[in-house]
């Protein structure tokens, strides 16, 4: 069951102490230390965005400037998924700006999984992930289960199934999601 | 906590280098993937990644020493704030006294009236803690009325030269200070007012940050120095980001309007004001706009191409020349195209002649634009911020927090609202109605940012998100016409049913007209309204089904063009 939980939406105490440290203080050391924290997953961002190292590197530094008055003035309950979407966001309007949309920008997984808390574990659950996996499309069956039971990686599943990454890995995101909506389903009944 | 923070992220740094270089074992590879999936800030991140094919080290700490580079900037200034504070204390200063202005007071009105406030534009000072340092008082920095602001003056430049740079301030040789002609004023620093002369010689010692906070004023307590105006000069390179090669020539201007162009170095110099975005553009690149920081004397741009509009078109009117250095695409246009075309100009001419020429025609646009406000929320009334409004394909206004939005449009253009997780409504403008507020549909599934093309023509494979063609009605759509009358009656039926049994309080209908109508409409349109297998609906109120309805509307809308069956 674990693996239907999403860490994005797992609150970092310590993010949320400094956050509030910050607003207080208006301390920058603060506030960089944490955005330190996550700045390699922004620039990836950028990267996936814009497409360009030095391009990257300015936007990561241009969103720690927003990032300097916007966590003053917004309430943020999840540092992390919020900095995710400030940055998606900026790389956007960056793109966006040009006035020409550029073609490549659709990203090609991109899932906010939500609440946790109805991923309680339960001995029940258990059956009913199982009894879902069962009608899940052999595809996504196959990848799920090397994936999160036999624990193996992409490599391994596209050698052994013969299907291409890409495909491994959307099969495994939309098992995942399948699953999810096929258990909230039965739970409900 | 910064190290031990850091120290965790660098191991992990050298980790997804080793991933994406391929030098990880199967266990740990399956880790890193697992947390990807789990995360997806992480995803996004390693899709990028691996764009770049690898992630280096040296790029993140170069990004780790700019960021230390930008805190220590600040906390520099904090730290001789505090340290100078004593001096500050004893030379918050400025010369007392004016009997002169009594004769000068109707001057000194005039004068006063003259001066536009000037508010104070600095960032937020951060309130530093005050307890351990020795008797120096608690100082709140107040706003003051006049400041020197963005003026290219050296980080430790002694005061005089602030105080230079105040309008009628003179300093001369001997370090005395008058203000409009007169040496007797009064300096004063967080409300605090000093007079007298020993200030003098602590003047010339005084860095910016104090100086820049002092404000002189006369008996009067007005304020006697002027600020200067808040320009600055900007010098910068612009380079193509891919090749580092000087760009000569492009245009940075500001407002929409071009200012100058960069010389044959791709270098540049302009002076505008201190809070203008610059504009950069470029024919082959996708432009870009850059809001200045204060004090930002310097900005070097990177620009992408775009691949698309290599040359621009040079409309001639009539010209003749060799067959031979003709380089470019050349189309003629013969006589007997055109002569039946009662138009003004060239362009108007070329239009819809020329494969691969846009003709955009200001003036007769600038009539037909129409400024729109409204409202974006989601179906529960609430106000969704950040929603982008576009008026055809081009984003148009953004909404505030309030879920407002104001913007130009086209009068004719269809005008559509998307953000991220609903569903995308367009609409035209109705001209009776000047406020269109906007419903947005939820749509959990639409995951990805879907950007929305005119009309865009691409081969099937390539399409790896979701994407949304819209089809502007003046393209061939061929619409269903049996279908369409199916699904709106069918809408109708189940609208019928609904408002019949409206008045009770909790409806539950079960008829099999409604239900065949509604099973139908359901196995189309996305809904909430379900019909079980007993033949039972039961929703619990109207206003659900409204929000249903108009969603199937929407739905009609955008997928009317897909051969519905």
């Amino acid at each position: 069951m674990n693996f239907l939980k999403s860490q994005a939406t797992i609150i970092d105490l310590a993010d949320e102490r400094l956050l509030l440290a910050y607003k207080q203080s208006g301390d920058l050391k603060t506030l960089a230390s944490f955005y330190e924290k996550y700045m390699h997953l922004v620039y990836g961002v950028c990267l996936k965005y814009l497409g360009n190292e030095e391009l990257s590197k300015d936007a990561v530094m241009q969103i720690f400037e927003e990032l300097i008055d916007k966590a003053r003035r917004h309430e943020i309950k999840n540092f992390k998924s919020w900095l995710h979407v400030l940055s998606r966001n900026f790389c956007l309007m960056q793109l966006r700006s040009d006035k020409k949309m550029p073609t490549e920008t659709l990203p090609d997984f991109m899932e906010f999984t939500d609440d946790t808390h109805l991923y309680d574990e339960q001995e029940g659950d258990m059956q009913l992930l199982e009894r879902c996996k069962e009608k899940l499309p052999s595809a996504q069956k196959i990848s799920i289960q090397l994936f999160y039971l036999a624990e193996k990686c992409y490599k391994e599943i596209v050698a052994e199934t013969g299907y291409t990454l890409n495909e491994v890995k959307s099969y495994i995101q939309n098992g995942k999601r399948n699953l999810k909506i096929c258990v909230e389903k039965n739970r409900e009944r | 906590m910064w190290r031990r923070t850091v120290n965790a992220k660098n191991n992990n740094i050298q980790k997804i280098d080793k991933y994406l270089k391929g030098k990880l074992d199967n266990k740990a590879m399956h880790q890193i993937e697992r947390e990807a999936q789990d995360d997806p800030f992480f995803t996004d991140a390693l899709d990028g990644y691996e764009k770049e094919g690898s992630f280096s080290a040296d790029n993140f700490s170069d990004l780790k020493s700019r960021l230390r580079k930008r805190v220590a900037e600040k906390q520099r200034n904090k730290l001789l704030l505090w340290r100078i504070m004593p001096v500050a204390a004893c030379l918050l200063l400025m010369i007392g006294a004016g009997y002169w202005f009594f004769a000068h007071k109707q001057h000194r009105l005039q004068y006063a009236n003259n001066i536009p406030p000037v508010t104070h534009k600095a960032q937020p000072e951060p309130v530093a803690p005050a307890a351990t340092s020795k008797g120096a008082n608690k100082i709140t920095v107040e706003k003051p009325a006049y400041i020197v602001k963005n003026e290219p003056i050296k980080k430790a430049a002694p005061v005089v030269d602030i105080l230079k740079k105040m309008q009628r301030v003179k300093v001369d040789s001997n370090g005395k200070i008058a203000a409009k002609g007169n040496e007797n004023l009064i300096a004063r620093l967080n409300a605090k007012e000093f007079t007298g002369g020993s200030v003098r010689e602590a003047m010339k010692k005084l860095p910016r940050d104090i100086a820049e906070k002092t404000q002189v004023v006369d008996n009067y307590r007005d304020q006697v120095a002027k600020a200067a105006p808040g320009t600055i000069t900007i010098t910068g390179k612009i380079l193509d980001a891919k090749t580092g090669e000087a760009l000569s020539g492009t245009t940075i201007g500001t407002g929409g309007k071009g200012l100058i162009q960069a010389d044959v170095n791709g270098s540049y110099k302009l002076t505008v004001s201190d809070t203008a975005t610059l504009s950069f553009n470029e024919i082959g690149y996708s432009g870009q706009a850059v809001k200045l920081k204060p004090g930002q004397k310097n900005l070097d741009v990177n620009l992408i191409t775009d691949g698309k509009a290599l040359s621009e078109t040079v409309i001639r009117g009539y010209v003749s020349r060799k067959k031979e250095p003709a380089n470019g695409a050349t189309y003629i246009i013969t006589g007997k195209e055109v002569q039946d075309n009662p138009v003004g100009n060239v362009e108007q001419l070329l239009q819809g002649k020329v494969a691969g020429i846009n003709i955009r025609n200001g003036s007769k646009s600038k009539n037909e634009l129409m400024s729109v406000s409204g409202r974006v929320t989601d179906n529960y009334g609430k106000a969704i911020f950040g929603a982008t409004v576009y008026s055809g394909s081009r984003g148009v206004a953004k909404t505030d927090t309030n879920g407002r939005y104001r913007a130009m449009v086209y009068k004719d253009s269809l005008i559509l609202v998307s953000n991220l997780g609903y569903k995308t409504t367009s609409f035209k403008i109705n001209p009776g109605k000047s406020l269109p507020d906007v419903k947005l549909e939820e749509q959990p599934n639409r995951l990805a940012e879907v950007s929305i093309r005119g009309y865009v023509k691409r081969n099937r494979d390539e399409t790896t998100g979701s994407s949304y063609i819209i089809t502007r009605k003046d393209k061939p759509c061929k619409e269903n016409a049996r279908f369409k009358r199916r699904f709106f009656k069918k809408i109708a039926i189940a609208e019928k049913y609904v408002t019949e049994h409206a008045n009770k309080d909790t409806i539950t209908i079960s008829d099999s007209k409604f239900y065949r109508a509604l099973k139908f409409i359901t196995e189309h349109a996305p809904s909430t309204i379900k019909a079980d297998k007993a033949g039972n609906v039961g929703y619990s109120d109207l206003k659900i089904f409204e929000l249903n309805k108009s969603g199937w509307l929407n739905w009609y809308e955008s997928n009317k063009c897909n051969n519905l069956k």
